[in-house]
């Protein structure tokens, strides 16, 4: 599962990867969102009809020579993580797969923290440093903090005393800042918002679905067509923090727990909670239409996609899927589906 | 046409076939199966591909129905058309394989025979999982999934071995049928004799010229359904009864056999690969799933199911088998390649399906592999359930062409087979 030693740097791509672990290793983890926009080097490596979210981090590990951390999320990430573990060209580079039980009783979450733990030893051959449950049990404390912070900003958000293309731009700066930076930048952005009033728009959407390089584009847009993103339920934005992880259990089985029992995403076997989630929030916040975004090629939000329908139709809520190939600028077409669907309302 | 209909339609087909071979007998009693299905007189249980197809038949003689297997067999004679074009106008998307497609528009419609449970595993298809939620909530019946993790992890046979034992329990509940020991060695020993079978068949097939049509082995793929039954027994001594006696008589498909090829992936009986092979009379091409449940791919790795530890056993074929084993990538492609070797093959062709994940995800790296080889590989971007979506012409000229390759990498090898 290894290749040579890990840097003290190393992507991640989903938001079931425990942070703290590489944290309390001294790992800095960078999201790699990457963007179909970026010249595409996952040709050699990759079908081409793999989602642009795996051509993107296959890409950008080229680029930067990042080492990765995945999960087994989707089939797309496990044929990924193949292809480095097949290809020359990665010989060097540290690529581990953890996988992530697809549910949440009671045996899975008794069972995940065993998978942590052969995670944690690969780190120590790969770093060549020893595990420490209080190095873990202080990353716990940081990214809780860090996570209260943004659950804040989501609240501004919903609350529309923000804009939803200054929250995507806030989340987009974390990517790779690091927890403490991160952190930081966080605040300060809470205390530069606080005293905000409540915007006056027109519209107010909730954008959900597949990882959303395009998330800032769209909220422009949306801006622009006087309306506000008033929230991002996507990998990239608020799915990143949506847990809290015990800091008086057992380091393990507390992220374990708390990882596992976050609201559950379009790869988890019934997502329908998240999906309530949503619905409640559109109803709580009077929020006017929901935009679903897919990445080509993505089979698991094009199923969730289904199963969210449903769930609007039988709220009378107004939907608008949207597609992407994983790149940063709002499709022109994609802009006038949604600026029809605004109209609409 | 509904899906009902055409399952009609092709078990009156096979019906009429079933004496023409192994093959055609086992379409048969799966498409009996399918019909039995329709018409409730057994217990159905959906499953997907490395679902633990040997829980099922315990309960009552429960049918194992692969939901994604309907589609693709429906491929044979093109019957599944309707079904993929309405799951693309569900999905409002045509992004993910026909096969998917073909069975979202079956399960919407609900055409599929209505099932008692839902049993599939996490690391096959995570797509075909998402259907199996939309029919948990259309039908209101328990969706079962395992959850089976990298085989290096430790405790993941135990993991795997719990949820077997707990979901068996939640089953015997539901179902209301209380599963006997005697009943669970029946079914373990009619598996355990299966798959001594296989291997049987494995060993013929090294055979030159190869023993037996392409089909036959093909049909060896599809008995992971029948599993349990005493028909998956008679089936495979079928074939070994058929391969000995054509070796005995030198009976064999080819004679002049010069060339013998793997194919990978799923070919109907209508298609232009199997036109080509038969238009050649030096070509014998082996159809084969070397991923994914082929039996073939446990053979080195199995040992007999336990009756008297049923889950622990069960759990060691599913984390040990090689799709599963590590997550290795290594594993999958090496043991093709050991696999080629073994069964002196002269060249690799994989006819991976349009927007599979799985079966074309990594299919540069997996050329790279074989070109590092200097191992004649070609790889198709067919669509093994939708001939609509490639042109069957350019698939003839590629295949001569791959012939040319092979041809051209003996020369380079002193006439010697690079296995």
């Amino acid at each position: 599962m290894v290749r040579g030693a890990v840097d003290k740097e190393v992507g991640y791509s989903c938001t079931y990867v425990p942070l703290e672990i590489l944290d309390s290793f001294g790992i800095k983890a960078n999201y790699v969102i990457g963007d179909a926009s970026s010249p595409d080097r996952s040709q050699g490596y990759l079908s081409q009809n793999i989602c642009g979210f795996a051509k993107a981090i296959c890409s950008r590990s080229r680029d930067q020579v990042y080492d990765l951390v995945l999960t087994d999320c989707c089939d797309a990430m496990v044929k990924l993580h193949e292809s480095f573990h097949l290809h020359p060209d990665f010989k060097d580079d540290f690529a581990y797969l953890l996988t992530v039980p697809r549910s949440y009783e009671e045996l899975d979450i008794e069972y995940w923290p065993k998978a942590l733990g052969h995670f944690i030893q690969t780190l120590e051959q790969a770093t060549g440093e020893a595990f420490s449950e209080t190095r873990l049990a202080d990353s716990i404390r940081k990214f809780n903090k860090l996570r209260n912070v943004l659950r804040q900003a989501e609240r501004m958000l919903l609350e529309n005393t923000i804009w939803g293309s200054e929250y995507v731009k806030l989340l987009f700066s974390l990517y790779d800042a690091g927890a403490d930076e991160s952190i930081a930048l966080a605040e300060q952005f809470l205390e530069s918002n606080r005293d905000n009033e409540e915007i006056d728009v027109e519209y107010s959407i909730l954008v959900t679905g597949s990882n959303m390089p395009v998330a800032l584009s769209l909220a422009e847009h949306v801006q622009e067509c006087d309306g506000n993103a008033r929230f991002f339920d996507n990998c990239n934005l608020a799915r990143f923090y949506g847990m809290e992880v015990s800091e008086s259990r057992s380091p393990l089985e507390a992220i374990s727990e708390a990882y596992l029992k976050k609201p559950p995403c379009p790869r988890m076997k019934g997502s329908t909670p998240r999906m309530l989630n949503l619905i409640q929030l559109i109803k709580q916040y009077e929020l006017d239409l929901a935009v679903y975004h897919t990445v080509k090629f993505c089979a698991t939000h094009i199923y969730d996609y289904l199963a969210f329908r449903e769930l609007c139709e039988k709220n009378d809520i107004p939907l608008v899927r949207i597609e992407t190939n994983h790149e940063s600028e709002l499709p022109g077409q994609m802009a006038t589906r949604l600026e029809a669907a605004l109209e609409m309302l | 046409m509904l899906l009902k209909d055409i399952a009609r339609e092709m078990l009156s087909h096979f019906t009429e076939t079933r004496d023409d071979g192994p093959f055609y007998k086992l379409h048969y009693h799966i498409w009996k199966n399918i019909n039995d299905a329709f018409e409730g007189k057994r217990k159905v249980c959906w499953q997907g591909s490395l679902s633990p197809f040997e829980l099922p038949p315990m309960f009552d003689d429960m049918i194992n129905l692969p939901i994604e297997l309907v589609i693709s067999n429906s491929a044979h004679f093109a019957k599944n058309y309707a079904l993929i074009d309405h799951g693309s106008e569900v999905m409002e998307s045509r992004d993910v394989c026909s096969c998917l497609r073909g069975v979202t528009g079956g399960v919407s419609t609900g055409q599929y025979p209505k099932p008692d449970v839902l049993l599939r595993t996490s690391h096959f298809c995570l797509g075909g999982d998402k259907i199996f939620e939309i029919a948990e909530r259309k039908y209101g019946v328990p969706y079962y999934l395992v959850n089976v993790p990298n085989g290096d992890i430790p405790c993941a046979m135990d993991y795997v071995a719990r949820q077997l034992e707990y979901i068996f329990h939640e089953m015997e509940d539901y179902l209301g049928i209380e599963v006997s020991q005697s009943r669970i060695d029946e079914v373990y020993g009619s598996i355990n004799q299966t798959y001594s079978n296989f291997r049987k068949i494995a060993a013929l097939m090294r055979h030159r010229p190869t023993p037996a049509k392409e089909e036959d082995y093909w049909s060896a793929w599809m008995f992971s359904f029948l599993m349990g039954s005493k028909e998956a027994v008679e089936l495979s001594q079928d074939i070994i009864d058929r391969i000995e006696d054509n070796i005995e008589k030198k009976n064999f498909p080819v004679p002049k056999e010069e060339y013998r090829i793997l194919l990978q992936g799923w070919p109907w009986i209508e298609n232009p690969i199997v036109d080509w092979i038969r238009s050649h009379e030096n070509v014998s091409v082996i159809w084969n799933v070397v991923e994914y449940n082929h039996p073939f791919g446990y053979m080195d790795i199995r040992e007999p199911l336990d009756p008297k530890d049923p889950f622990r056993s069960l759990a060691k074929r599913m984390v040990l088998h090689f799709m599963t084993a590590n997550r290795s990538p290594e594993s999958l492609v090496e043991f093709q390649y050991l696999f080629l070797k073994q069964n002196d093959f002269d060249g690799f062709i994989s006819a991976g399906t349009w927007a599979c994940m799985l079966g074309m995800g990594t299919e540069p790296s997996v050329k790279n592999f074989f070109s590092g080889k200097n191992y004649p590989f070609i790889d198709f971007g067919l669509d093994c359930y939708d001939k609509r979506n490639f042109n069957e012409k350019q698939v003839k000229r590629d295949l001569d062409l791959f012939i040319n390759t092979i041809t051209k990498n003996r020369r380079v090898t002193h006439g010697k087979r690079r296995c």
